[in-house]
């Protein structure tokens, strides 16, 4: 739903936004010139990573984004910013909002503790990710940019390399390799994180970062143990334990399937099929081209023919995928890694039987599994263009929000104030109080993050085994050689042409076309626009500019 | 129904097809009905029930709990999102009225100049500005961030005005003559006579322009940047469109949870009651007020 509004506006808007900015849209497109290009990470020094010298994890975390894992909270916190990043000024910042609205600044005492810690005013505009698409465009076009502003999509900006060089500052002279020291809360973020946030051989993006894979979903072990099965260990055993699971009469399946085919996903992880796109030498495939693929289809037929998706499931929401899961009506749900706690919370508090654990996919014999690297952020922030000193006070800003957890910061940032916001617990674990959980949910985490911690007092055996599974899935990370390219082709039609064949995939799984239909639905897409998008990200690969 | 309210020619119905009325009745108003019952009983849920269940309870919650309510109101957020939707509901509906009244009469009566300004104010209906230049006026104005935004740029809709001047210019030039006779100005005509004729179509008008208010989205979403001034849909928006946990990391064991789609249930209960009780009262100047305007060209 969000797509296709984005797309609607971005149609009737677009256009508009950059006729406003005054980036010449028009001349860009037509003389062919080389207003856009790859963003190759090998001209750009990515900042130096220093990792935060704080309180000790139970569990350490890697340079390739494990996090730390901590059992308790930390007692011996560091502060990291010691002097306020504002001398009395202002900073605005317009970013997005998932939670219920917090109280306004005048009521908010957390707001006003950060404010206090800045040493100036938290100007937040803050929208309603539903409606983030109407309000960004609104803002860009109208030229009234704030300070910092979040790009959480790329899309939403017609000639993104265009506007970033003519409206925002280019950060690579300030965070490049040790520049970076000088903020080490920003230091202390992977470069891995910072390479998503360059474009065009430039970073100009503070970023907000995530686990680096999405991870391949989750099942419940409670329903595994109850059948008295093992976790497979290949595609095969994969398929007897589905059928084992399924039992009608009880009000159970195997899978929760949603709209979409989300199951599917796991599917094609456990066979392998490359993330997006499988660069061979600079030549590349789209990931639906590759045999892997085939045989993930073949298999989810297989799967839905031998009925061991939740029926009806193939045309159910998010909200009522996750509602199936917890109700143990399918012991195997596709969802983000994020959801994790979530599931292990809510399900806990249904049954306290309920054991749900990140799915790690198995291949089929002979196979390699692997997972893909499709969150590596959350986005970026953007900094409008500003003078020297002004760029560095609103980098110190950043970095202030990007206090690491084991730092008095982000205690404030994440629990607000002792005593009115949080109290602790005997092992001195803070614990929100309603008026903490109201308040809280003001979005500076939108504005720039730390890289993530594993931390849940409530359930500590919780981030033994989130660090277990993170370890795993992304020590099976397969990266999407296109993720920093541009093809034109790509941004305009790309998502209409594979919607086109999304559609005819989803038409096979549910048993409504053959297989050999998907085969003719790939070439063509080939021939709409497949192979002309295929040529624009090699030739960005290659290094050559691409052709706008 | 009596038959003296039926046609002479008419003949009294069967009792089947009164029996089958009743029934197309009974079912469309159930069709109707149905879904907000739905909407207050999911809202009156617990958690285990909702999941249970698949989402939505039909009739009756088995334990009904208040907490999705709880939660909406907790933190103050949505009781002064309330406030600031009365406020503007009411403020803004009196402003529309009054300066929608004065334009109205004054174009009612042939005036120098009056084509003019009647075609200014029809050319809006039939071209919008379109937001940028729309969020730029209000901008160079001065109004960003301001509870006028809300108001001042909708002050006057020509739907409403035309409907307004359609039935001023039905009144009787004869009345307002032999009030002008007995010495009355063009304010008291306004007043004393011209408004109290006109009580149904301006009820009608005000119910436009309250409802409008009350549902005030997207002029909040795109002026106003400060989140203490956001009026209710804006807030309540964020519990329903976007289906996140709300808060929750503390809660003590036993204590009734509320589930996502309770808490966007009685979001929904909330932002209807107010003009659900409103409508009743206005409900019979409604057909009146708007075909008056209409047909009497």
């Amino acid at each position: 739903m969000t797509t296709s509004r984005r797309s609607f506006l971005r149609s009737a808007v677009g256009v508009a936004v950059m006729s406003a900015t005054g980036v010449p849209t028009l001349v860009a497109c037509s003389n062919g010139s080389t207003a856009s290009g790859p963003a190759r990470a090998s001209s750009v020094t990515l900042p130096t990573y220093v990792a935060f010298d704080g309180p000790k994890p139970d569990l350490a975390g890697t340079a390739d984004g494990v996090p730390p894992g901590y059992l308790t909270y930390p007692k011996d916190l560091v502060t990291t910013v010691k002097t306020p990043p504002l001398s009395g000024g202002k900073v605005s910042v317009m970013t997005d909002i998932f939670d219920p609205l917090p109280p306004a600044k005048d009521k908010n005492a957390a707001w006003q503790a950060v404010e206090q810690k800045l040493g100036g005013t938290l100007d937040l505009t803050i929208v309603p990710d539903s409606d983030w698409a109407t309000k960004f465009q609104t803002v860009l076009a109208a030229n009234e940019l704030p300070d910092l502003v979040l790009l959480s999509d790329s899309s939403l900006v017609n000639n993104l390399p265009a506007f970033l060089s003519a409206k925002c500052t280019d950060l690579t002279p300030y965070l490049s390799g040790d520049k970076v020291k000088d903020y080490p809360n920003l230091a202390n973020i992977p470069q891995v994180i910072w390479q998503a946030c360059v474009v065009q051989d430039k970073i100009y993006g503070l970023p907000i970062p995530r686990s680096i894979t999405g991870g391949a979903g989750f099942y419940n072990k409670r329903l595994f143990d109850a059948a008295g099965i093992e976790y497979p260990a290949t595609a095969e055993d994969f398929l007897a334990a589905c059928k084992e699971l399924t039992r009608p009469q009880q009000g159970q399946w195997a899978i929760v399937n949603s709209k979409g085919n989300t199951f599917f996903t796991m599917i094609q992880q456990m066979f392998g099929v490359p993330n997006g796109w499988k660069d061979d030498g600079g030549k590349l495939t789209r990931s639906f081209e590759t045999p892997e693929y085939k045989a993930a289809l073949e298999f989810a037929v297989q799967l839905v023919k031998a009925g061991v998706t939740v029926p009806g499931s193939d045309g159910i929401d998010g909200t009522a995928r996750k509602n199936a899961f917890r109700a143990g009506k399918g012991a195997l749900v596709y969802d983000g890694f994020p959801a994790y706690s979530g599931y292990v919370k809510d399900m806990s508090r249904l049954d306290p039987e309920n054991d749900p654990r990140a799915f790690v996919p198995m291949a089929p014999k002979g196979g390699k599994a692997n997972t893909w690297s499709d969150n590596i952020l959350f986005a970026y922030t953007l900094m409008k263009k500003a003078d020297e000193p002004r760029v560095k006070e609103l980098l110190a800003v950043a970095n202030f929000f990007a206090a690491p957890f084991g730092s008095t910061e982000n205690l404030l940032l994440t629990y607000g104030v002792e005593g009115v916001d949080f109290t602790r617990d005997a092992k001195g674990n803070p614990t929100l109080t309603s008026k903490g959980e109201a308040e809280l949910t003001v979005p500076w985490k939108y504005i720039t993050a730390p890289p993530q911690a594993l931390y849940n007092a409530q359930f500590p055996t919780y981030v033994e085994r989130a660090h277990e599974d993170l370890t795993k899935l992304i020590g099976m990370v397969v990266k999407d050689p296109t993720a920093s390219l541009i093809s034109p082709t790509n941004d305009k039609s790309g998502g209409d042409i594979g919607q086109a064949l999304t559609d005819v995939r989803n038409d096979v799984i549910a048993g409504r076309k053959p297989i050999s239909a998907f085969e003719a639905a790939v070439q063509k897409w080939a021939k709409d626009g497949g192979d002309k998008i295929r040529g624009e990200f090699e030739s960005a690969l290659s290094g050559g500019a691409s052709p706008r | 129904m009596k038959t003296s309210q039926r046609p002479p020619w008419m003949e009294a119905p069967s009792k089947a097809g009164l029996a089958i009325k009743g029934v197309v009745i009974a079912v469309v108003c159930l069709l109707v009905l149905y879904p907000f019952v739905n909407i207050v009983a999911t809202s009156l849920a617990g958690e285990s029930e909702i999941t249970r269940r698949g989402g939505i309870i039909p009739l009756f919650p088995s334990e009904p709990t208040l907490a999705a309510y709880k939660t909406i109101f907790a933190g103050g957020v949505v009781s002064h999102a309330l406030l600031v939707s009365a406020g503007i509901t009411v403020i803004g509906t009196a402003l529309n009225l009054v300066v929608t009244i004065a334009l109205a009469y004054g174009l009612s009566r042939p005036i120098v100049g009056g084509r003019f300004v009647l075609t200014a104010v029809l050319f809006t209906m039939l071209f919008g500005a379109g937001i940028i230049p729309n969020f730029l006026l209000v901008k160079a104005l001065g109004l960003y961030d301001s509870y006028a935004s809300l108001i001042v740029p909708g002050l006057v809709s020509a739907f409403n005005f035309l409907v307004l001047r359609n039935f001023f210019q039905n009144i009787p030039a004869e009345l307002l003559d032999s009030a002008r006779i007995d010495g009355a100005g063009d304010l008291a005509i306004l007043l004393r006579i011209v408004l109290p004729l006109s009580k149904a179509v301006l009820a009608v008008v005000a119910l436009f322009y309250a409802v409008g208010h009350w549902n005030a989205f997207f002029n909040a979403l795109l002026y106003l940047s400060d989140t203490g001034k956001w009026p209710l849909p804006l807030v309540l928006r964020l519990y329903v469109l976007q289906g996140q946990p709300v808060g929750g990391a503390s809660e003590s064991p036993g204590e009734a949870v509320a589930s996502i789609q309770a808490v966007q249930m009685a979001v929904v209960v909330v932002a209807l009651v107010p003009i659900l009780c409103v409508y009743p009262f206005l409900q019979r100047y409604f057909t009146k007020g708007v075909l008056t305007g209409a047909i009497k060209g």
